[in-house]
């Protein structure tokens, strides 16, 4: 079963590790990544670095949609974790379940600049910025978070364990 | 000589650093890297593959990373397989003394790498039992 499926640049850091991965009782972690050279990279250090009592495997998003289907099936505790949101793009609605949970998105290449543009195209300087206390985005990916409200999903906003889970309902942007 | 890069989570590494380089001298051969959450995965890689490179220019070189799993150690890992390179992960200060001291005797640091494994844990201690084995 899919338990959660998070988005955090991060990928597979200690607030997932220490954090998620146990409050969830996540067993098998699915990351998606669309770079062939990085999903290498990544398979040699998830395998050296990862606790044996947890599976990480890494697909591309050709694959994410039948992985997601073959998690939903079975047995497994399992986290979809994807880097960014676009990664999600092509995946139906119903197959997004139980919710996405912005985890950390405020890394992306050019985010300082982004912010700086799209700041001036909203009145509300902090909506754009800030989903919740720990969550911050660009105005490009409030539009992407947007689209998925639009379609039905349900997304939270919720860095670290202790952080409280802010339900997304409406951007501004 | 080998070197140590000390890869942490901010501001462990340079506060480290610090630590070692008040009570072994300012000329100690350990350097910081502190992984931030303000920055691209894309500038974490870049800023390590920068120090890395450099630091390997003159000999060997200790990467401790604070644990594995987390985002330093994520961003060093591919460099286990570099020749001169080797990873301890889990530090603490007692280690990094001596990881200093036996860099400044010249050790391989493979060597070095293996023995520090056994020498940090002995150095985590219980400091009441000292108490009871002294009776």
């Amino acid at each position: 079963m899919i338990v959660d499926i998070r988005i955090d640049d991060r990928l597979v850091h200690g607030q997932v590790l220490q954090g998620w991965v146990p409050k969830l009782g996540v067993n098998t972690i699915i990351v998606v990544c669309n770079s062939e050279l990085r999903r290498t990279e990544l398979d040699a250090i998830y395998g050296l670095t990862m606790p044996a009592s947890l599976k990480v495997i890494v697909v591309s998003t050709d694959h994410l949609l039948e992985t997601m289907d073959l998690a939903r099936q079975g047995e497994e505790r399992v986290m979809i974790l994807a880097g960014d949101l676009e990664s999600l793009a092509a995946i139906p609605a119903d197959h997004l379940v139980p919710r996405i949970t912005l985890g950390n998105l405020c890394n992306s290449p050019n985010t300082f600049e982004e912010k700086q543009q799209d700041l001036g195209h909203c009145e509300d300087v902090h909506t754009v910025a800030q989903l919740s206390k720990s969550f911050g985005c660009t105005g490009s990916q409030m539009r992407q978070i947007g689209e998925l409200l639009s379609r039905g999903v349900r997304i939270v906003a919720c860095a670290g364990v202790h952080d409280s889970a802010k339900e997304i309902t409406e951007v501004s942007c | 000589m080998y070197r140590i890069l000390v890869v942490a989570h901010a501001p462990l590494a340079s506060a480290v650093v610090k630590v070692v380089e008040d009570i072994l001298g300012q000329d100690a051969p350990v350097y910081a890297l502190d992984t931030r959450i303000d920055q691209t995965p894309e500038g974490r890689r870049k800023q390590a593959a920068d120090m890395i490179n450099e630091l390997l220019e003159d000999g060997e070189l200790l990467l401790l990373v604070d644990f594995l799993g987390g985002t330093p150690s994520n961003v060093v890992i591919p460099y286990l397989g570099r020749e001169g390179v080797d990873i301890v992960s889990g530090f603490n200060i007692p280690l990094l003394f001596k990881a200093v001291d036996w860099a400044r005797e010249g050790r391989a640091v493979e060597e070095a790498a293996m023995a520090l494994k056994a020498y940090g844990s002995q150095h985590i201690e219980r400091v009441a039992d000292r108490l009871t084995s002294k009776a």
